[in-house]
């Protein structure tokens, strides 16, 4: 028993606390020193996800159906991890649009549909109040707990005294001033409440202190460890049936779905995950920092249920209050105080962020829709609309305190927590598919939103909120036992006679089934509006664009003076912050000059944004709209800009993809430039050189000529040496003539072959007779060595006996004179004849002997310096050679001599 | 952004891992009563918050090693036109 003054004063010192901490952060972030710049911050504050449903709540369902409680923290450790998919996505798309709440999302990408928008937030209130509800109930009946303890605790909320209702809605009231300090203190374009955000981070802290201190002192206090709580658990046997499955039964998929949708789709998830989201990365802790959390959060519930069954006789307490009602039991009443304060951290932080997250959509797409389209005359008169809309938010949280506590009053009685918190987590997950689809999925059409929401919502009314009427006596009880006007198949709790799901189950499959059934098929069905292809596209395309959605711009273009533009946005915005956005476009844009005359596309878009960050996509655009002078450019023309712009992306990575083809074949190609660039170049040296080379005969042949005419006295010796240098000379420029022709020839295919079987040893011999004089003159001796029999290869005799006399002749010229000897040398390999032609001359220096094949490479005398012949004669035995199918070299080792090789192919048997 | 696309890989591949850890016929098997007991620990518990740990665990490693967005994002310094 805790005196009640305690009680409320420790409540109050610890709400005191918590708006001291808001008012600090906000206090930093007006100084540009946010506080809430950290990814732990951010974690902490989406762990508003556990409320007193999960203080309380979790431990009376792990006292009912043992791990029956785990599917609603292990949907979202999985959604989570899909996070950087789809959450990610979800951010950036928010950012982008300045999205202010998962009505403005919805609305916008459907084509900023007013409807959508609205039904969204109708949806979401009604769906979100029993929640609401359910945190008023937590908080007074753990105050009656502590203040009455133990007369009171078997019943978990005593409506029935007066004083109960009245603490409920001295919570209410309490609650709703809390909220609209925190979250409604300005207008704000960024839509950040970041005072908001600190304090709930704080009291995500609190609750798992809280929590977890109560499961320490129950765990280690009152047993002496896990083993000791699980063992002599075990042994009473309905406490060891809640260690099986047995007791979950089909439950638990089913309620893992349902949690992962509902961690993005209920309100208060959607503005701390999304909307309070300062920067993409702290999503990469988050995504393991909250599951970590909630592992956290939810190690002790399993002790703490089975030692509050062990302690308290079946029945004598409820269930859901045994976190209060163990430390109480055993003499700790500060414990008991700090788990209150605990439960009272979660149930404010779930009621704070969520009257402001539904306050917002009230405001902004449900109240201010309407008004600006039937009142615009009216409003149009005021000067500054920012203080109408501070006021329909703040009386908007009044009215969701308000009925909040009305349904507490009316119905919460009849449902453990549990069943409440389901029911609006079934609610939130009508928006999921909608969202998921319009994500990913370009087709998703507004009418198919549309009927798809509201067909889920109707199914969900239909089998949880009308039963829960039902059960409370507004409507007949025979409605959930036999089914609208007595017809068995509709029974609520067994539409179509399915059963034995449970209800929550069984709602989600028929309402997910209508709705995204209906989303699917209309969808297919319907055609769309520019408006929402354009939004489907920057939805879905969001990262493909670089996160500008810098496209349709246009659609604004020249239509709407600046002056206009301004006193429209001071409106909303007040003229302090409108003057700093229009400041701001002006830096963005590095415009020097005052903005004047008709405003540019972009400039309206980026006021259009920033006024939707106020009021709504769907509201911000009826307004700029109004402004407008003209029709502005068309809709059908955005379309074809944006199809343009999509396109353009298409062709940049095709032209990507094809400047990599190109790239390689112009290294291709440039290496085939560089090989044309050599060949040209010895087309020039081929030239220069045959040119020369008959220039030199030529010259000589034309002096003695000119001797022999200009002086008609020469004597007959002289006249005979000189005729005879003529001839010699001719004859040189004839052979020489004759191997250049040969060499085009055989390059150029030309030549005629005259293919037959060659006996080599035989064509051999005939070269070295028919030089045999010239071999006697300069005394060098010829060695032929040869096997006894050689296959015959298969060759044009007259090209192969030139062959041999070419390398005879070369082996006779480098001979040196009186000494001279030439081996040549015949071998039968595999495949080919190889033929050896050595000599004892000077040898070839190594890096020439590459060369020697080429055509005019000369080997220069070392003696005189001079070139030892055309050039010509070993290219052209290179070129005979490999037409046979062989292969010419040579070895040499300078003043060893050097050896010529080459192979002619067998004739094939 | 190849390794942002693998990170979002290996982040979907956790996801089914979950779905395998936590679907009710791979938990059923796990379903042996309260008598067994692991460390003093019914094994359905422990195989519950063990196997949550460690999913837990493994989407930290990824994300952790995954690269940031290199893209500022806005701060969300708020010079909020007051009209309280």
């Amino acid at each position: 028993m805790i005196p009640g003054w305690l009680i409320a004063v420790a409540s109050l010192g610890y709400l005191t606390l918590l708006f001291a901490i808001a008012y600090y952060g906000d206090r930093r972030s007006d100084e540009g020193r946010s506080l809430i710049l950290n990814p732990y911050i951010y974690a902490f504050s989406i762990a508003v996800y556990c409320t007193a449903w999960t203080f309380y709540g979790s431990v009376g369902l792990a006292a009912r159906s043992g791990v029956g409680f785990l599917p609603i923290y292990l949907g979202p450790t999985l959604m989570f991890a899909f996070g950087w998919v789809v959450l990610r996505k979800i951010i950036r798309i928010s950012k982008v649009h300045h999205i202010t709440s998962i009505a403005d999302f919805v609305s916008s990408r459907y084509g900023k549909s007013h409807v959508l928008g609205g039904l969204v937030s109708v949806i979401a209130v009604i769906g979100i109040m029993p929640y609401i509800s359910l945190q008023l109930d937590a908080i007074s009946a753990s105050f009656n707990v502590l203040l009455n303890y133990p007369e009171l605790s078997n019943s978990g909320s005593a409506i029935d005294l007066p004083l109960f209702g009245d603490t409920a809605f001295w919570v209410a009231v309490l609650l709703a001033v809390f909220s609209i300090l925190f979250g409604t203190r300005h207008i704000d374009a960024t839509e950040h409440h970041e005072g908001m955000v600190a304090a709930i981070a704080f009291e995500s802290v609190v609750k798992l202190v809280a929590f977890i201190s109560v499961g320490v002192f129950v765990t280690f206090g009152l047993f002496d460890g896990f083993g000791d709580l699980f063992a002599r658990a075990a042994a009473e046997p309905t406490i060891a049936k809640l260690m099986t499955m047995e007791v979950v039964g089909a439950q638990w998929a089913p309620l893992t779905l349902l949690a992962m949708l509902a961690v993005f789709c209920l309100p208060r998830q959607f503005q701390v995950t999304v909307v309070e989201n300062v920067d993409e990365n702290h999503l990469n802790k988050a995504i393991w920092l909250f599951p970590l959390y909630l592992l956290l959060i939810n190690i002790f519930v399993l002790p703490i249920a089975f030692g509050g069954l062990l302690r308290f006789p079946l029945g004598t307490v409820d269930a859901d209050t045994y976190v209060l009602a163990l430390p109480l039991a055993e003499g700790a009443p500060a414990l008991a105080l700090f788990a209150f304060i605990g439960g009272l951290s979660a149930a404010t932080g779930m009621v704070i962020v969520a009257t402001v997250a539904l306050s917002t959509m009230i405001c902004n797409d449900l109240i201010m829709p309407v008004l600006l389209r039937f009142a615009w005359l009216h409003l149009s008169e005021k000067k500054d609309l920012s203080g109408l809309l501070l006021a329909i938010r703040r009386g908007s949280i009044g009215f969701i305190l308000l009925i909040g506590y009305l349904y507490f009053v009316l119905i919460g009685e009849s449902y453990a927590l549990v069943s409440i918190g389901l029911v609006s987590f079934a609610a939130a997950a009508q928006f999921a598919p909608a969202i998921l689809a319009g994500m990913y999925w370009k087709g998703a059409s507004h009418r198919g939103a549309l009927l798809a929401i509201s067909g889920g919502f109707l199914v969900w009314a239909y089998t949880l909120l009308l039963p829960s009427f039902a059960l409370s006596g507004w409507l007949p009880a025979g409605f959930v036992e036999r089914g609208a006007f007595g017809i068995e198949l509709l029974k609520p709790y067994a539409l179509f006679g399915l059963d034995g799901l449970g209800h929550i189950s069984h709602a989600l499959f028929w309402s997910l089934l209508v709705n995204v059934g209906t989303l699917v098929v209309v969808s297919l069905l319907d055609r769309q509006s520019m408006i929402e292809r354009i939004q489907a596209t920057l939805f879905v395309e969001v990262f493909r664009q670089g996160g500008t959605a810098g496209v349709g711009a246009n659609i604004w273009q020249g239509s709407v003076s600046v002056s206009d533009l301004r006193s429209m946005a001071e409106r909303f915005l007040g003229s302090e912050r409108t003057h700093e956005i229009f400041a701001e476009y002006a830096r963005n844009k590095q415009l020097d000059r005052p903005m004047a005359g008709n405003a540019s596309g972009e400039l309206v878009q980026f006021v259009e944004r920033r006024l939707s960050g106020v009021i709504g996509a769907a509201s911000a655009r009826v307004m700029v709209a109004s402004t407008l002078k003209g029709e502005g450019v068309g809709l059908e023309e955005l379309m074809q800009i944006l199809d343009e712009t999509s396109q353009v992306l298409e062709y940049s990575r095709q032209l990507e993809q094809k400047s990599e083809q190109l790239e390689h074949a112009s290294s291709e190609l440039k290496a085939a430039n560089e090989r044309l660039t050599e060949l040209d170049q010895m087309k020039d040296d081929f030239l220069s050189t045959v040119t020369h080379e008959l220039r030199t005969p030529l010259t000589s042949i034309r002096s003695f000529s000119e001797i022999l005419h200009d002086t008609p006295d020469l004597g007959l010796s002289e006249r005979q040496h000189f005729l005879g240098i003529i001839i010699r000379e001719s004859e040189r420029l004839t052979r020489l003539i004759n191997q250049v022709l040969d060499l085009t020839k055989i390059e150029r295919g030309r030549m005629e072959w005259q293919m037959s079987d060659v006996d080599l040893a035989e064509v051999i011999d005939h070269a070295v007779s028919s030089m045999h004089h010239l071999f006697e003159e300069k005394n060098v001796t010829v060695d032929i060595r040869q096997p006894e029999t050689i296959p015959p290869v298969r060759g044009d005799r007259d090209q192969l006996i030139q062959l041999a006399i070419n390398l005879l002749s070369n082996a006779e010229k480098f001979c040196p004179g009186g000494n001279g000897r030439v081996e040549v040398a015949l071998e039968s390999g595999p495949k080919a004849l190889t033929v050896s032609v050595a000599d004892n001359g000077p040898g070839i220096p190594e890096h020439e002997q590459e060369n020697i094949f080429e055509k005019f490479h000369q080997v220069r005398s070392d003696q005189t310096g001079n070139p030892m012949g055309s050039g010509l004669g070993l290219a052209i035995c290179r070129g005979i050679v490999e037409h046979l199918g062989g292969r010419i070299w040579v070895r040499s080792k300078p003043g060893n001599g050097a050896t010529f090789f080459f192979t002619v192919p067998f004739v094939k048997q | 952004m190849k390794d942002d696309n693998r990170s979002s890989e290996r982040l979907v591949a956790l996801f089914l891992f979950g779905m395998v850890l936590f679907n009710p016929l791979v938990v059923g098997l796990f379903d042996v009563g309260a008598e067994i007991r692991l460390f003093g620990i019914p094994v359905l518990f422990l195989y519950l918050f063990i196997g949550w740990a460690v999913l837990i665990g493994l989407i930290a490693a990824v994300a952790e090693s995954a690269p940031k967005d290199s893209k500022p994002t806005s701060p969300p310094t708020r010079q909020a036109g007051r009209n309280e």
